[in-house]
């Protein structure tokens, strides 16, 4: 994405018209001729110093018809209208050839480097461009200046460049020029709220930063009032904030959703002359809001200045043969208060882009002195950027940590490792290790079953029950004699019949899932103990390389577990089978619509799970080494659940984490390995368990809603 | 070239004159109208009737859509314009009528015949799934995938795939990762629309797209779509109650009453004023009639 995304800044592009777009083809046509001028181009560049002279009165009475180029990012986008016309304007004062307007339409560096490679071969007197990659023009701009053309940056810059000088907006000084404003309008040690959609968001909190030196030198009391994404939420949110602090003196906001949500706080309370506020950006509703004196001020970037300057800065510095250096402008305190608003709101005019011909205005009577302050702060050369440029790397990791649903688990995860792990010197002994990853393995490779089913807001009852049947089979097949592995394999295949079924009943039928699973958990648990005649069992393949493979071995069922889980977050995660089953649960209608076969989808989750589930089970068994026919299957599968859901998966469906799920079945295993270990009861243990899920529920959905309204 | 419809202004304003000639029947629409040329029209329904049981919804509608136009349908509650689109969607089969695409009469029984023909609809944010990112929805069953059956998603090329198409009809969202569930309404709309749009749709049907929006987000479609029309040549329907975003919006309009299409004209050559007079007009008509059938 371009750094600059222009629906923040602009309001204009809003209206839009047909008008608009023949007039941008006419401006197109206009530079066609250019490149036929070329030959000319080429005689008169080189020789334009040695040829001028002064010649006195006027000034610049005879120079050559220099030829810049402006590479713009996005060529076509209404915002640079205004830009334009003003090159346009500055070079038909200046009596040159209209600067060639190119570059690419979509942000595309790519274009925009040959733009400028063509623009050095041709050669042009100068270019201008807007620097919308941190390193992709450090060549193409040396290439230019090697070759004695001057480059300046307009609208977007990186510091790290070494074009000439930069004209456009920064949003820290810009910051800080509102600030001194503000403080002059309210006495010492007031509170003054600076609003924001989103705090730390690449190129609004610039704006706060900027600004907060200045109120502080003030001796001002500063509130940071997050408005959130939407003009609804940012209007409750502001006028919360008001009634929780009436003392405040100042709204300052520093987005435009936030600008029209303090004009309408300041109105609906009957704040004017009580709190002052003041707003960014010049959209309509922001401007009215200067107009009514809701609001104080709102600051325009100026989009005219941004082509009008740079064509003069490369005129002069070709006519001066070198000795005038461009040098930088910042365009973006243009401050709209109410006594220059009135022009914004009444008249169509060139110099915002939305007029056709040339008006001579007249400029206002009085110049505000406020107009004229211009505090500097450390200067970032921060370039006017998208609403949404990408956040730096320390927001980064807050997201990582904040926003994922795995964290809450993995912090309690973490806390409990330390807790056991200095109550018992044994907990990190190899032999515990095994035994904990004997615990979790299969409440992991239930729970990663189950994931699968919530995410499509399904859930199977019967998984615990089949990981229970699933070795009964084999136990059953081999008595008739039946060899171990065919009897595995066929077992294994009666575990698929048996999710079928659950997936037919559930899709073919339209029986809830958890009715149908139900009736599957007892209809298996039935078949146990009548097959069973409710003997206890030896499980069967329980020694030799083949138990030791199939779980004897000590690492063979934590391995096996974690190549099950891996397999499914693979699944889940990185294929498209994965993806429609998030579709599905997400919006089922809409899946249907978009043509995805949400019944197949359906009945494959329930098929992988009833298999993932019976090959734990044989496995879990032959470790065990045998069978209890009245062992409550729906213990098994409710720890699975547990750990699907304190692991962060939603039971709604749509959201599923299978690494979540993980870390959540190592809880389950490690809490019952370590109070075991040191020697707390298991009824302490069903205690702390609940306990958990309560507590990491809390924390996983207060987090969801926090997060929910901080991000855009 | 619908423009040269003839001028009847001075009956515009005349409801008596109108009421007299509408006795259930309208007009205009037949009088001396040219022949459109055929290779323009890119979809059109001849004498589609509907109805539902007793009530008579559609009586005979015939409707046309030139290539990259938007026509606006407007009319009142209960006129048939949902009903209509439902059919022109393949959502409902009409009763009777004929529907032709690109000059080929086509039978549609389903929606994604419909679609396999070129007409997507957007019902408002309905069809997204607003768990997956953006661009996960705009990719919705047509992912690109890699080693074979195994169907690996490439999301890298997706994400830049995404981010191309929607910075080319600018579509300005915080990241193509962002879930849909954060985005504001008029994202979501923009995010639909440009899901229609992505595989080459010739005809885009639009129900009510601007429903229960803001200014804000309500200009941000409204540029969205004239961009589809301007530089994308989509073709478009829409129905709106909302005069003025349709005059924004369309090249054409179309008042639908009682079940016909009672009215056709372009944009440039009418009014909003001249619009609601019309509707005013049925609807003082109806009062009269409903008064009449009460005196018998």
């Amino acid at each position: 994405m371009g750094k600059f995304e222009p629906h923040e800044v602009d309001p204009r592009q809003y209206e839009a018209s047909r008008r608009r777009f023949l007039k941008q083809a006419g401006i197109a046509a206009v530079s066609v001729p250019f490149l036929s001028g070329m030959v000319d181009v080429l005689t008169e560049r080189g020789a334009s110093a040695a040829t001028y002279k002064d010649e006195s009165d006027p000034a610049f009475a005879k120079h050559p018809a220099y030829r810049f180029t402006f590479v713009n990012h996005v060529t076509t986008n209404p915002f640079f209208t205004a830009t334009q016309d003003g090159l346009h304007d500055a070079a038909t004062l200046l009596g040159i050839p209209t600067p060639a307007w190119t570059g690419s339409t979509v942000s595309a560096t790519s274009d925009m480097v040959n733009a400028i490679d063509v623009a050095i071969a041709r050669p042009v007197n100068g270019i201008a461009t807007c620097l919308i990659d941190p390193t992709a023009f450090n060549g193409p701009v040396d290439r230019a200046l090697n070759s004695g053309i001057p480059v300046v940056a307009y609208n977007a810059d990186e510091p790290g460049n070494n074009r000439m000088c930069y004209i456009g907006q920064s949003n820290t000084v810009a910051g800080a020029a509102a600030a001194a404003r503000i403080v002059k309008a309210i006495p010492k040690g007031s509170l003054i709220g600076m609003v924001i959609a989103t705090p730390g968001t690449g190129n609004i909190q610039p704006r706060i930063d900027g600004a907060l030196p200045v109120f502080k030198a003030a001796g001002m009391d500063t509130a940071v009032v997050a408005g959130g994404a939407l003009l609804a939420q940012e209007t409750t949110a502001v006028q919360a904030w008001w009634e929780g602090h009436k003392a405040v003196k100042f709204l300052y906001a520093v987005d435009d959703g936030d600008s029209v949500a303090v004009a309408q706080c300041i109105a609906k309370n009957n704040l004017k002359g009580i709190t002052l506020g003041s707003g960014w950006d010049v959209g309509i509703p922001v401007l009215q809001g200067v107009s009514n004196g809701q609001i104080q001020f709102t600051i325009d970037q100026q989009a005219y200045l941004q082509g009008f300057i740079p064509t003069v800065q490369l005129f002069l510095y070709n006519i001066s043969a070198g000795l005038m250096k461009p040098c930088d402008t910042d365009t973006g305190l243009g401050f709209v208060t109410k006594t220059n608003v009135a022009p914004y709101l009444k008249n169509k005019t060139r110099f915002e882009g939305s007029g056709t011909k040339e008006t001579a205005y007249k400029p206002p009577t009085k110049i505000s002195l406020w107009a004229l302050l211009h505090t500097t702060p450390e200067e970032e050369g921060l370039a006017p950027a998208s609403r949404y440029a990408e956040r730096g790397h320390l927001r980064r990791v807050s997201d990582v940590l904040f926003q994922r649903a795995e964290t809450t688990i993995f912090i309690v995860c973490v806390a409990l490792i330390i807790y056991f792990s200095i109550r018992s010197s044994a907990f990190f002994s190899y032999t515990n290790v095994v035994t904990m990853a004997q615990y979790t393995a299969p409440i992991a490779v239930i729970g990663a079953g189950e994931v699968l089913l919530l995410d499509l807001a399904e859930i199977d009852l019967s998984a615990g029950q089949v990981f229970l049947t699933a070795p009964w089979f084999v136990v059953l097949l081999s008595r008739r004699g039946i060899p171990l592995g065919w009897a595995i394999v066929v077992s294994l295949l009666f575990c698929i019949a048996i999710g079928a079924f659950n997936g037919l009943i559930v899709v073919g039928l339209r029986v809830p899932s958890f009715v149908a699973t139900l009736g599957m958990n007892y209809l298996l648990a039935g078949l146990v103990l009548i097959a069973s005649n409710d003997i206890t069992s030896d499980m069967v393949g329980t020694s030799g390389k083949f138990g030791r493979f199939f779980g004897i071995g000590s690492w063979a069922e934590g391995l096996w577990g974690l190549a099950i889980v891996a397999i499914i977050w693979a699944l889940l995660k990185g294929t498209r089978f994965g993806l429609h089953t998030t579709a599905t649960g997400g919006n089922e209608l809409g899946s249907a619509e978009a043509g995805i076969p949400v019944r197949q989808v359906k009945i494959w989750c329930f098929v992988i799970i009833a298999l993932i589930c019976g090959l734990i089970g044989i496995i879990d068994s032959i470790r065990i080494g045998s069978l209890d026919p009245a062992a409550p299957g729906l213990n098994e599968m409710l720890s699975g659940v547990s750990a699907a859901v304190i692991g962060g998966t939603a039971l709604t469906g749509g959201k599923a984490t299978v690494l979540g799920t993980l870390i959540g079945a190592v809880v389950l295993g490690v809490l019952e390995d370590g109070f075991n270990l040191i020697g707390v009861s298991a009824n302490w243990f069903i205690l702390v368990e609940g306990a958990v899920i309560l507590v990491a529920m809390a924390i996983n959905v207060q987090l969801a809603r926090a997060t929910a309204r901080t991000i855009r | 070239m619908s423009g040269t419809l003839p001028a009847d202004s001075p009956e515009t304003g005349d409801s008596v004159e109108r009421d007299a000639a509408m006795s259930g029947a309208a007009l205009r629409v037949d009088a001396g109208r040219p022949a459109v040329v055929e290779q323009d029209i890119i979809l059109r329904a001849e004498g589609i009737t509907k109805r539902f049981g007793a009530l008579i919804v559609l009586r005979g509608v015939d409707v046309y859509l030139r290539r990259g136009e938007v026509l606006g349908l407007v009319g009142d509650n209960g006129s048939g314009k949902s009903t209509l689109v439902k059919i022109l969607c393949g959502f409902q089969r009409p009763d009777s009528g004929r529907i032709f695409v690109d000059g080929k009469e086509v039978g549609f029984n389903s929606v994604p015949e419909a679609r396999a023909r070129g007409i997507e609809t957007v019902y408002q944010d309905l069809a997204l799934v607003s768990q997956l990112t953006v661009y996960q929805n705009l990719f919705l069953n047509r992912e690109l995938t890699r080693f074979g059956r195994l169907r690996w998603l490439r999301n890298n090329a997706m994400r830049q795939l995404a981010r191309q198409y929607l910075s080319d009809i600018k579509v300005d969202i915080p990241s193509v990762d962002a879930l849909v569930e954060t985005l504001s309404g008029g994202q979501r709309q923009a995010i639909a629309l440009a899901r229609a749009t992505r595989q080459e749709a010739g005809v885009l049907l639009l129900d009510e797209p601007l429903a229960a929006m803001g200014a804000k987000e309500s200009a941000l479609v409204i540029e969205l779509v004239k961009d589809l029309s301007h530089n994308h040549g989509v073709s478009m329907i829409i129905i709106d109650h909302n005069y003025t975003h349709l005059f924004e919006l369309c090249d054409r309009l179309n008042v639908l009453q009682e079940g016909r299409i009672t009215y056709d004209q372009r944009v440039a050559e009418t009014s909003i004023e001249e619009l609601t007079e019309l509707m005013v007009a049925e609807y003082r008509r109806r009062v009269t009639v409903g008064e009449r059938e009460l005196k018998c």
